[in-house]
């Protein structure tokens, strides 16, 4: 394999992950707690313009042309840093106005129209984040490493997969922890959890701020990447995007998440790149989307879980057998039963 | 004076534009329990057909005809035909809004394919002013719009209040299984429901369209958004709760492109529908905001 | 069925489709070794969304340019051909599909693009890759540009706003000037620059307006111009916007003349304009404000013909005097002409001709001209449908600003290098 399909296909693997963090933000948000959480695109934006303008520097040099807040010169890793926890900040008021007495449609629909209306907020407020034009040339982390574009991949694909570890152990520690069996209560009934005695809106919003976070991350990443970010690249239907990929995947489970981002953003949006031309020129870009509608129909239709189905949890009897530990050890690794 | 009188008569040639709109989705969403997000995608199909249908028509009346009959047709077939299937075969809430989603991208990038980045026109440079108070004018198709729009809140109210047909699509609202037990065929009840939300969809599309003058297979998705907003505002379901979340949005965003700046009209609207939203989220006139039955 | 077992087998059968997919579709790229390869100008510019008309421009002008170049002999023996990348309009899809462009070709000797608003998340990519670029993209950052290999024979955007208040100023009587632009990127980079030259001739701006884009009406906005009594009314914005606005401005009986920015081009503009105002008004009273491209002469008759001999592209009565596709055929010509004077197909030794063939000693106005030149040992200077291009230090060529009639591109005035600089305060 040439030098440049080993570049691109390097480029392939850092977007896979970047979206990997993301899909398991929204997974934590709409498949543990059943949020129907259509503004998610905006908690990768507020995560992308953050560590954005952490990392800038001061504001209308005369080399960067840009005006926005803050403007501070910090490290990367605080940046990244940061922009997760501004996806998690953004959670709080998100989650005040959809999440608090919203259920279903209602829900669905006001989050519609929180995406639109920060999109168009961004854009009309030049002074924040430099409005349409968004952000440019944003350092990229060891960017002053003197090495070929093609290494610097690697470095930056590294960089992906230890967010990509952070991000699995949190989404496990809160799928396996009693907090993910609350949340998965709370998306199932409501009621049943509040007559337990738990706050299920105090639940839903812990995982929002949860997957904002991971969402703010996956941004933080993405600009570092890219070095540009504008409100054309978080427009609303991005979402949909994310939510297709946790359909035909599987909602509810990592695994699930993780091959529905190797099937929808990274396979069927970069695959439908290199298709020669067909009819005019430009016109593959809209199979592409038709082909994800027509994808999503064909799963919605004959297997609505995803390929990777939630897995049915069972109690399982209380006679020493340490199941918690032993959920994910394929059966012929388990000890035979001694009885 | 003149400033006012701006803001009134354009904030009322806006609201009425969104309120058709909001309506028909309002009344689909309230009798079938469907969130069709394919509105947007419908709305901006009937443009085309029109264009084409009529050879760039700008007669209203012709145009609303042919609009309302491909919206009426195209409804149909996506809520009662496919999302109708999806119903029958078990599917839940969130996954039919998908459903509607998805058909909504499959509808506006086949438009897109056909059409290319390149936008249509018609031809409405030779307008006449219907009416001028205090140095506004508003020419005839934008009068048009806004009797069409309160005749169809009229007739809207009236059918779902007067007429067996309108008792017949509460009822079925308010519990399918009683009203089917009561001898009303659902399916015919949906069936009408869709038709006529699409029939609405495809004349404000037309009245979009005419009354902005260029179009591309994008149009309708931006302007649904807000008018589907609106209908939640006003309460699902609930045609006058439409009607009243369509002023807001067209009388608040001139009005604040007068006083404010007009980069933040379409902003200071939707903060005002949030608002509402967060004071009372199951909208104006709604009594609860919890998934009800779907229609199947 | 137990279920770790299922998941694994879900993950292989899914695993294996997908690096076979990858496997057809990279061994299917490479394969090519032939002597008889085809070498590949990408037109890299937006195809969809709202600018996706740009990107034909630049497409519609690859295609003549390089239909005559095989005409003549190709580079070195061999064809060339256009490739279209599309950038989408924003920089997270530009920059994936940057790489794939760099990546997936074998033989991609340059490249042409109109990529406004990407330049700095693209053009980095492209520097590292060595890889010679002509651009019409209007990023004020590049006016300052680092990059070795990009070139620009437009200036920035940051330029036009003072050539729109050069031309009120000396070419029209009026001076209380409205300045109404969309809320996007395009139009808003020109308002600084109309602003310092206003402010630099004595012009008044009694109006200025942000308008937010795609909305049913803009009567209120309306209102306030009339309100300030501007004389003339400097405006961009997408041809949606413009529609709307310039109905409710002739409605509102407040129009004025209309000075118009490189951003108002385009048949989709023209289209809107017109539907709104009728052709005989959007002609008398709009002037578009545009980097000169010529509309006769030697360069000319050269191109006008390739274009119309081209398959395959629509609308060519209005692409033939258009600045996108006349630029665009200007940049792939230069990018020929270097390649046969460095005697080179490769980026890094040919890129410092592309500055030698616009400061030889013989002037031609075409690639079969130049190739001719250059075979009898001269030095050319290429002057095509943009007339004379002299780099400065950041490989950007300053270009004459021309008052355009919207419909027919015919040069109605040049704005003269004196009153630019007047403009800009020197």
């Amino acid at each position: 394999m040439s030098a440049a399909n080993v570049y691109y296909l390097s480029g392939l693997g850092i977007l896979f992950g970047i979206n990997l963090i993301a899909i398991w933000g929204l997974d934590l948000q709409f498949g543990f707690s059943g949020i129907n959480s259509f503004a998610f695109i905006v908690f990768q934006a507020v995560g992308a313009y953050v560590t954005g303008v952490l990392s800038l520097g001061p504001a209308n040099t005369p080399v960067t042309f840009e005006t926005y807040i803050l403007g501070t010169r910090w490290p990367w890793p605080i940046a990244l840093l940061f922009g997760g926890l501004a996806g998690a900040a953004l959670a709080v008021p998100i989650g005040l106005i959809a999440v608090r007495r919203l259920r279903g449609d209602y829900q669905a629909m006001a989050m519609l129209v929180l995406a639109l209306i920060a999109n168009d907020l961004i854009s009309a407020e030049t002074g924040w984040f430099n409005g349409p034009t968004g952000l440019e040339s944003v350092p990229q982390p060891f960017g002053n490493l003197n090495v070929s574009l093609h290494a610097y991949h690697w470095v930056f694909l590294g960089l992906t997969a230890l967010c990509c570890i952070v991000a699995w152990w949190v989404t496990r520690g809160i799928s396996r922890a009693p907090l993910g069996r609350a949340l998965r209560a709370v998306r199932d009934s409501d009621s049943a959890v509040a007559a337990l005695g738990r706050n299920p809106n105090q639940l839903r919003m812990v995982a929002l701020i949860a997957g904002g976070f991971l969402g703010g991350l996956s941004g933080g990443l993405l600009i570092e990447y890219v070095q540009a970010w504008g409100p054309a690249s978080w427009l609303y239907p991005e979402t949909f995007l994310f939510f297709t990929a946790l359909i035909v995947g599987g909602r509810g489970n990592m695994a699930g998440a993780a091959l529905g981002t190797l099937l929808v953003p990274v396979g069927i949006v970069e695959a439908t790149r290199q298709l020669p031309q067909i009819g005019y020129p430009g016109e593959f870009d809209d199979f592409q989307w038709i082909a994800i509608g027509a994808l999503l129909l064909a799963f919605l239709w004959f297997r609505p879980h995803g390929l990777i189905p939630e897995r049915r949890r069972r109690l399982r009897p209380a006679d020493g057998d340490r199941s918690r530990y032993r959920r994910g050890v394929p059966s012929w690794l388990r000890r035979a039963p001694t009885s | 004076m003149t400033m006012l009188m701006t803001i009134i008569l354009f904030g009322l040639y806006s609201s009425a534009l969104y309120a058709i709109g909001a309506v028909g989705f309002t009344l689909q969403f309230g009798i079938t329990n469907v969130l069709n997000l394919a509105f947007g995608a419908i709305l901006t199909s009937c443009i085309f057909v029109e264009y084409y249908a009529t050879t760039h028509s700008t007669n209203l009346w012709l145009a609303m005809l042919v609009g309302g009959g491909a919206g009426a047709l195209l409804s149909l077939i996506v809520g009662f035909g496919i999302v109708g299937a999806f119903l029958r075969r078990g599917a839940g809430g969130f996954n039919i809004a998908m459903v509607t989603i998805a058909l909504g991208l499959m509808i506006t990038y086949t438009l897109a394919a056909i059409q290319g980045p390149f936008l249509f026109a018609f031809n409405v440079s030779n307008t006449t002013t219907a009416l001028s108070i205090s140095g506004v004018n508003l020419d005839s198709q934008q009068l048009t719009t806004i009797i069409v729009a309160i005749a169809a809140m009229v007739v809207i109210h009236l059918v779902l209040r007067m007429t067996k047909l309108g008792l017949a699509m509460r009822a079925t609202a308010d519990d399918p299984s009683l009203t089917r037990g009561c001898g009303v065929s659902p399916a015919r009840t949906r069936a009408l429901a869709w038709l006529i939300s699409g029939a609405l969809c495809g004349i404000c599309g037309v009245l979009y369209g005419i009354g902005v003058g260029t179009f591309g297979p994008f149009t309708g998705a931006d302007f649904f958004i807000t008018a589907g907003a609106a209908a939640v505002v006003g309460g699902i379901g609930k045609p006058y709760g439409a009607m009243i979340g369509a002023l807001i949005v067209g009388m608040v965003g001139q009005a604040a492109s007068a006083i404010i700046s007009p980069a933040y009209a379409p902003i200071s609207a939707y903060v005002i529908l949030v608002g509402f939203l967060i004071l009372r989220p199951q909208g104006i006139f709604s009594a609860f905001a919890a998934q009800r039955e779907l229609v199947a | 069925m137990p279920r770790s077992s299922s998941l694994l087998r879900a993950f292989f059968a899914v695993g294996l489709a997908f690096l076979a997919a990858v496997g057809v579709l990279f061994g299917t790229s490479g394969a090519a070794a032939s002597s008889s390869y085809k070498l590949e100008i990408a037109v890299f510019s937006p195809f969809t969304g709202p600018n996706g008309e740009y990107g034909y421009f630049n497409y519609d002008g690859c295609v003549p340019a390089v239909n005559l170049i095989n005409k003549a002999g190709g580079i070195e023996g061999h064809q060339l051909f256009c490739q279209i990348v599309d950038d989408r309009g924003d920089p997270a899809d530009a920059v994936p599909a940057a790489q794939n462009m760099i990546s997936a070709s074998s033989h991609l000797v340059g490249e042409i693009d109109g990529n406004s608003g990407l330049l700095s998340a693209t053009v980095p990519i492209l520097c590292k890759a060595k890889l010679v670029e002509l651009s019409v993209g209007g990023d004020p950052a590049y006016d300052k540009n680092t990059c070795a290999y990009f070139w620009r024979t437009t200036p920035g955007d940051d330029q036009a706003g003072y050539a729109l208040a050069a031309y009120i100023r000396y070419d029209t009587p009026y001076r209380k000037v409205g300045a109404v632009f969309a809320d996007d990127v395009a139009a808003q980079g020109n308002v600084p620059g109309l602003v310092g030259g206003a402010k630099n001739l004595g012009l008044t701006i009694v109006s200025q307006q942000k308008v937010p884009l795609d909305q049913p009406s803009y009567a209120t906005e309306v209102q306030q111009l009339k309100a300030s009594h501007a004389q003339v009314i400097t405006t961009e914005s997408d041809p949606q916007t413009a529609g709307v606005f310039l109905a409710n401005l002739k409605q509102a009986g407040a129009l004025t003349p209309l000075v118009g920015t490189s951003g108002t081009v385009g048949n989709d503009y023209n289209k809107a304009a017109t539907a709104a105002l009728g052709s005989s008004l959007y002609v008398k009273d709009f002037v578009r404000i545009i980097q000169f491209t010529a509309t006769s002469g030697p360069a000319y008759s050269v191109w006008a013909p390739a274009l119309n001999a081209a398959p395959g592209i629509k609308d060519k009565s209005s692409l033939v005097t258009g600045f996108g596709p006349e630029v665009s055929y200007d940049h792939v010509t230069m990018e020929a002409l270097a390649m046969l004077a460095a005697h080179s197909t490769v980026g890094s030794v040919y890129n410092a001709y592309i500055p030698k063939i616009t400061q030889g000693k013989v002037i031609v106005h075409s690639f079969a001209q130049g190739e001719a030149a250059l075979a009898k040992g001269e030095t050319i200077d290429f002057v095509g449908l943009e007339g004379q291009v002299t780099f400065n230090q950041f490989h950007n060529s300053a270009g004459i600003w021309s008052a355009d009639n919207p419909v027919t591109n015919a040069t109605e005035k040049t704005i003269s290098a004196a009153d630019m600089a007047k403009a800009l305060g020197h």
